[in-house]
């Protein structure tokens, strides 16, 4: 396959919806990228984990991008070297960060060192995941993050299942409220 | 003004609405409940707005769900790589270790360099029985027997070499170096005829003589202990 046709198929499977998509996508952009975020962190001082953790950053990076519009897909322009420039553009900050060298020593990097609009979206919505009350934060991440059906969450929270779809849809709608304050309804749910 | 928040939570009509807007929005409807759903987000502000609630957090929720798939599958990858990798060393070294544990059972123990004793055939050449007259019967069959005996290991007869090796051993007094020399042959006859347990005794002594004289390199003693092992397992 040309390396233009894998990019455009990356491309397809990262903005999909699917999961299963989306795992098969980051699969081969993992095979892809590894290499290169081995080269780049390990010649910086950087350690193996080091250099999956960048990874794991830049290919959330990416995806976010794609998914939101800010990447898309162009022939003649190489995935790799797009991947390459958010590692090497990662790694530089997260050294700059750590003060493990001087600022002007760093190469300068082709990419603005912009945190994506998407990434900070996913990053309060966690947080408001986070602010829930247990019970909550177990159903819809048992739901929408471990993709267990609602009988298989009832089993697990002991409960029935018409109680868990019901305290779904009151959790999902205080979560709603945390993260967007200004459209939710004026009183919270009773518990 | 009513929201469904607010509703009492045995309220029926409740879970039905939210039933209702999951199933709009995942197009699960019937075309009649989605036109029922059309006509009820146009004329009932509080069920739109509840809607578009439920509608935000549940693409919100989506899409972590897909940003979690992006950061398991880079941790799985990466393990997966790492476990491949340590696979791959470890199909390696096991193939490499079992050619060699192959290689020390299997291969014939060859002192074929040893055949031609050197300090024994200078010896034997500068002490022959024509130059040295003075030679005693015992020396004089102890050279004869040595040499008929490796000649028959070098011709593929361990069994014929082994009686001679055995009557130079009976001599008495021999000195260290050719009592070491024998006995490696004879070791090497008796794992050739698949006597383990003659091999073994007559290595044992070898080693308990003390320090080794007659030269035998590591490796070729390293073979001589895993055969004799070997036959011992499957003689």
């Amino acid at each position: 396959m040309l390396q233009s046709e894998t990019d455009r198929l990356l491309y397809i499977l990262m903005r999909s919806d699917q999961p299963q998509d989306v795992q098969k996508g980051t699969q081969l952009l993992t095979k892809m990228a590894k290499p290169i975020a081995m080269r780049i962190v390990l010649s910086n001082s950087g350690s193996e984990a080091d250099a999956k953790d960048i990874l794991q950053e830049s290919l959330i990076s990416l995806w976010s991008q794609i998914r939101s519009g800010a990447y898309t897909y162009q022939p003649g322009t190489p995935l790799a070297n797009y991947v390459s420039s958010i590692i090497r553009n990662k790694w530089y900050k997260e050294l700059r960060k750590r003060r493990m060298k001087n600022e002007e020593t760093l190469p300068e990097t082709d990419l603005p060192d912009v945190e994506i609009e998407g990434e900070n979206y996913l990053n309060q919505l966690e947080n408001a995941l986070d602010q829930l009350d247990e019970p909550c934060r177990k159903i819809l991440t048992l739901y929408y993050l471990e993709r267990l059906s609602l009988s298989d969450i009832a089993e697990q929270v002991g409960k029935t299942y018409e109680a868990v779809k019901e305290q779904k849809y009151r959790c999902m709608l205080r979560l709603k409220a945390l993260i967007f304050p200004s459209t939710t309804p004026p009183k919270q749910a009773n518990k | 003004m009513r929201t469904i928040n607010q509703l009492p939570m045995d309220n029926k009509d409740q879970i039905r609405d939210w039933e209702l807007i999951e199933g709009y929005y995942q197009r699960t409807l019937s075309a009649v409940d989605q036109q029922r759903m059309e006509h009820r987000l146009a004329t009932e502000p509080d069920f739109r707005a509840n809607a578009e609630a439920w509608k935000q957090a549940d693409t919100a929720l989506r899409e972590l769900a897909l940003r979690n798939v992006v950061q398991k599958t880079v941790r799985q990858e990466f393990r997966r790589q790492q476990w491949i990798g340590r696979l791959r060393i470890g199909v390696a070294t096991l193939l490499v270790g079992c050619m060699a544990v192959g290689w020390l059972l299997f291969s014939s123990v060859d002192l074929g360099a040893y055949q031609q004793d050197v300090t024994i055939l200078k010896q034997y050449r500068r002490d022959s029985p024509e130059k040295s007259p003075s030679w005693t019967p015992r020396q004089q069959a102890f050279y004869q027997d040595f040499f008929d005996g490796q000649s028959y290991l070098a011709d593929g007869q361990p069994e014929l070499a082994i009686p001679y090796f055995e009557r130079v051993l009976s001599l008495p007094n021999l000195r260290p170096y050719f009592r070491q020399a024998v006995e490696w042959q004879l070791v090497n006859a008796y794992l050739q005829t698949h006597q383990p347990g003659n091999a073994d005794s007559t290595y044992q002594r070898l080693t308990a003589n003390g320090k080794p004289i007659y030269p035998i390199e590591p490796v070729d003693r390293w073979r001589v202990q895993w055969q004799i092992g070997w036959q011992k397992i499957v003689h």
